[in-house]
Formats: C-alpha cells, sequence, structure tokens
C-alpha cells in the first residue's frame, strides 16, 4: 500500500521527529524498521524451511526453498511460463473488457431510468448473490469447454462491479446539473456522454479496481478447474502429480500476476480521477 | 371516507410497486415454463421437472447432507476468519511499527488468487470438511484483516486521549474503544470477505470433494444430469441470496448502537 508508505513517512517526519532534531530520530526509525522487517523474512524463511524437514509435510507438501527459488528461476526461462501467462491474462484482459462494456451499459440504463431500476432490482439482487463458480456446470452443458466458456466466467464477475458502481455513480449524478445543461437544450446523447458518464466515472474506476483483481481470479480458477491451459491449470496439475517444487513455483508466478494486478490497478484509479479532489468519496 | 380512500390508494400504490418489482422475475419463470412446456430440449428442462428432481433428493435426504456440510464450513471458515483477521488487524493497526515491518509481506499475500492454494489444502488437508473450513479461514481472511488494520487507525483520538488521561488498561483500550468503533469497517470487510468464502466454497467443492452443494452440481453436470444440474445451480442462487440477506441482518444489528450513537451525536 503506497499511500500507507507515504504516511508511515509524514507520520516519522512530523509526529515523532517534529519537535527535536528532525532528521536523526526518522532515519534511527527507520533503520529499526528495516532491521526488523530483514528479521521477518528471515524468520518466516526459517519456518518454511523447518517446515520442509518436519516429515508430515515435507516431502509431500513443502520442498526447501533451496530446491523451489532454482525452479522458479528455471521457470522463467522456458517459454511455457509465458505461455502460461499469455493464456490467463488474454482471457482475463478480454473478459474484463467486455465486462466493462455491458456493465456500463446496463449499469447506466439501471441508474437513469427508474422503472427499469425498480423493475430488475430483485432478478439483479438474486444473480449477483449467486455463487459464480456455481453456474460453472450450467455453462460447461450449454457452451462445452472451448474459449466461449473460459470468457463466460470471469465476463460474469467483472461485470457485476461495473453494473452496480455505475448504476450507483450514475444515480447519485447531481439533477440540477442535468437540468441545467438540458434546460440549454444539450441534445440527449451529450448529456449522457460528456455529464452523466464522466461524473460516474469514479464509481467506475472502483469497479476496474474490484474487477481486474476478480477476472484474474476467476480466469485461473476456470483454469485449475477445468485443466484449461493458463497459470490454474499448471499448477492445479503439477499438484495432481505430486510435483510440489513446480507446483510452487507456479503459484509464485500466479501471485506475482495477481499482485501485479493490484498494484496496477492502484495506479490507474489515482491517475483517472486525479481531477476530482474528493475522488471515490464523492 | 376520505381516510378510506387514502388507505384504499395506498394499498393500491403497495401493490403497484410491488409488481413493478416482481414482473421481470415472474416473466423470466412463465417464458421459461412456456417454451419448456413440452420438455423437448434436451438443455432446457421444464421447471415441473427441475423441482420434482430437487424434491425427490430432498426427500431422500441427500440435498440435505450437501446443504448442511457446504452451510457449517461456510459458517465455521468464516467465523476462524474473522477471529484471526479482527485479532491480527486491530495489531497491526494499532502498532504502526508493526505495519512498516509485515506491510509488504501481507500485500503480497493477500494479492495471491486464493484459487490457486485449494489445490495445496486438499494435499495438506485431504477432501474432507477440513481443508474447507481451513482454505476458508485463511483465504477470506485478507479483507477483514485489512478493513481492521484501516477502522482501527481511524479510532476517535478524543477518545484515546481520554483513554490515556484515565489510565485504561492498553488490550481495554483495543477491545472497547477501538475495535468497537471499528466496526463498521470490520463489517464490511466480513461482507468482502462472505463473497469470498463462498466462492472458495464451491470452488474447493468442486476440485476435489465427496459432499456440498458445489460438488452436487457438477456430479449431476457429468453424470448428464441436466434437471439436477439446473436445480443445484438454482439451489445455490438461493443459498447465496439468503446468506447474504442474513448477513445484512447480523450486520443491521450489529451496527444499531453505532447508528443510534453517531445520530444522537451529531
Amino acid at each position: 500500500m503506497p499511500q500507507d508508505d507515504t504516511a508511515t513517512i509524514v507520520a516519522a517526519a512530523i509526529g515523532q521527529a517534529g519537535r527535536e532534531d528532525r532528521s536523526s530520530p526518522a532515519r534511527r526509525r527507520a533503520k529499526k524498521v528495516f532491521i526488523a522487517r530483514v528479521l521477518f523474512f528471515i524468520g518466516l524463511a526459517g519456518a518454511w524451511q523447518s517446515l520442509s524437514l518436519w516429515p508430515y509435510f515435507g516431502p509431500n507438501l513443502t520442498p526447501g526453498l533451496q530446491r523451489i527459488i532454482p525452479e522458479i528461476i528455471r521457470l522463467a526461462g522456458t517459454p511455457m511460463l509465458w505461455g502460461a501467462m499469455w493464456d490467463t491474462l488474454s482471457y482475463a484482459l478480454l473478459a474484463l473488457l467486455l465486462g466493462a462494456i455491458t456493465g456500463i451499459t446496463l449499469g447506466t440504463a439501471v441508474g437513469l431510468i427508474r422503472p427499469v431500476r425498480r423493475s430488475s432490482r430483485l432478478l439483479l439482487e438474486v444473480l449477483r448473490a449467486t455463487p459464480l463458480f456455481g453456474l460453472m456446470p450450467i455453462f460447461i452443458l450449454l457452451l462445452g469447454t472451448g474459449p466461449v466458456f473460459k470468457l463466460s466466467l470471469p465476463f460474469l464477475g467483472s461485470m457485476w462491479p461495473f453494473l452496480v458502481q455505475t448504476s450507483q455513480g450514475v444515480a447519485k449524478v447531481d439533477s440540477v446539473l442535468i437540468e441545467t445543461v438540458r434546460s440549454f437544450r444539450v441534445p440527449k446523447r451529450h448529456v449522457l456522454l460528456r455529464v452523466v458518464l464522466p461524473n460516474a466515472l469514479p464509481y467506475m474506476a472502483t469497479a476496474l479496481r474490484l474487477s481486474l483483481v476478480l477476472s484474474i481470479l476467476i480466469t485461473v480458477g476456470v483454469e485449475a478447474l477445468m485443466k484449461l491451459p493458463g497459470l490454474g491449470a499448471e499448477v492445479a496439475l503439477s499438484s495432481q502429480y505430486a510435483a510440489m517444487t513446480e507446483m510452487w513455483a507456479w503459484i509464485f508466478y500466479a501471485a506475482v500476476v495477481g499482485m501485479g494486478a493490484t498494484l496496477l490497478v492502484e495506479r490507474v484509479e489515482k491517475a483517472m480521477i486525479y481531477w476530482r479532489p474528493s475522488g471515490r468519496s464523492a | 371516507m376520505t381516510a378510506a380512500s387514502a388507505s384504499r390508494t395506498m394499498v393500491g400504490r403497495a401493490s403497484k410497486s410491488i409488481l413493478i418489482e416482481l414482473w421481470l422475475i415472474v416473466l423470466v419463470v412463465v417464458i421459461w415454463w412456456a417454451v419448456t412446456v413440452e420438455d423437448a430440449s434436451l438443455y432446457f428442462p421444464s421447471p415441473a421437472r427441475i423441482a420434482g428432481d430437487v424434491a425427490d433428493d430432498f426427500a431422500s435426504g441427500q440435498l440435505w447432507e450437501h446443504l448442511i456440510f457446504s452451510g457449517t464450513n461456510l459458517v465455521i471458515g468464516l467465523a476462524l476468519s474473522i477471529v484471526i483477521g479482527v485479532t491480527i488487524g486491530s495489531l497491526l493497526g494499532t502498532s504502526q511499527f508493526a505495519w512498516d515491518v509485515v506491510g509488504g509481506a501481507v500485500t503480497a499475500l493477500r494479492s495471491t488468487p486464493g484459487v490457486v492454494l485449494v489445490p495445496v489444502f486438499v494435499v495438506a488437508f485431504g477432501i474432507g470438511a477440513g481443508a474447507k473450513i481451513a482454505i476458508i479461514a485463511v483465504i477470506s481472511m485478507w479483507p477483514i484483516l485489512l478493513n481492521t488494520i484501516d477502522g482501527v487507525r481511524e479510532a476517535e483520538p478524543t477518545l484515546l486521549d481520554m483513554s490515556r488521561a484515565y489510565r485504561v488498561r492498553a488490550w481495554r483500550v483495543l477491545w472497547y474503544v477501538r475495535i468497537r468503533s471499528a466496526m463498521p469497517q470490520i463489517m464490511t470487510g466480513v461482507r468482502l470477505a462472505l463473497s469470498v468464502a463462498i466462492t472458495l466454497l464451491v470452488v474447493s467443492e468442486m476440485y476435489a470433494a465427496t459432499e456440498g452443494l458445489g460438488f452436487y452440481v457438477l456430479k449431476s453436470q457429468r453424470e448428464f444430469d441436466v434437471p439436477r444440474t439446473w436445480g443445484g445451480t438454482i439451489l445455490l442462487a438461493v443459498f447465496g441470496y439468503v446468506i447474504n440477506v442474513l448477513f445484512g441482518l447480523v450486520e443491521k444489528r450489529t451496527l444499531r448502537w453505532h447508528a443510534a450513537i453517531s445520530g444522537n451525536a451529531v
């Protein structure tokens, strides 16, 4: 969390160091944090290593880091890794794009048109509460297990946040603003594209933040369950073949992708709503 | 007379709004019914057939067992994740130093897609209830933990100063001041955790299991039992919806005092 880091620095600069000598206590604290962090990671690694030596876990589940780390490095040099990442990310991102378009369209209709909102409320609520992976078997029946199927679950998963957020954002756009613009006889299309949707943008940013991570997670899950090519299948298959070293290396890369998405989304969100001082709380 | 006519218009308005809320869902079912009345389509069995097959499985008791298995695992797993998440979260939220040390590791761990860890838990804990509870507890803990950190940090400074002035013990401050005032954020975290937990529940029941609603649906699909696949899916939808409604009630109850306090204060 980058904002926490800045908060820490500010707190260290003002709070602790404000009154006396400005730099030295802050610097001393930073040094302490650094040492504690190193110790913490050494402790984690040590815990893992002792788990690997424990006869119940070690051989069956948690090989030592001396085996996992070389495997992680080895994988990075193989086309297998990049192929699996491409398989996962291309589907996750395409599903996100389609989900965003559908969700924003439906969300605008639901948010702007009152009868639509009221008629669809119950149906949408029940559909939204349906566990996504619970739909998987039905989708397999109807769609088979091809590319359309692989897109379907992450598509639905990333559509919901956009639908919900957009409908809320659009419904909360200042009605005086809309009336004012209308009174100037601005065409409806422009009211929608220039006034309503931009004002709902912070809400869509929130949806994007939720959806990108969700879409990747669901794609990986579908791959793991149905053994469709991608990071998820690599984890599931190596676990099935009891190849634990490979499994942990693949989990590492799944974590890297997940973390990359989380960090990226935080950046994008800031960039998207920079012009709105109140940000998301609007 | 005016009262009677007023109440009549009120009844009229109420029934009208019920109509507006319900017509779409009724229409979906009616269309489904009308289209499948011949029971000709392999993939879209008639609602009567689905309901009949599901009722049979309820009568034989097997569906109850699946339902109870899933429900119990969800509740125990979520309860554990609340305990762990709130405990660790309130410690990390209170001590800036602790957060500075472990924050990076927390960020890395919480962005790991939880579903890839399902195979790990299956190897470690087998395919029974233990593995399901463990994975729900561990993965759905993250949103609770992060929200608790945020909530605990934002505790009212006046209250904290006051407690310090009266020399209230640290753990009492943590419990009565910090965690209490963090309740809204914690509940938001639990709501997020609930949807994570349901996802993990279904995935873990589909990955390797012999029980549970997710298993029931996937098994029906593998056996090409289309009515039961639909029935199980609808049941899962109802399961998810009911759990969400129940949680809404719990949330309202938990936060009632909070709304009351802030309402009086303003």
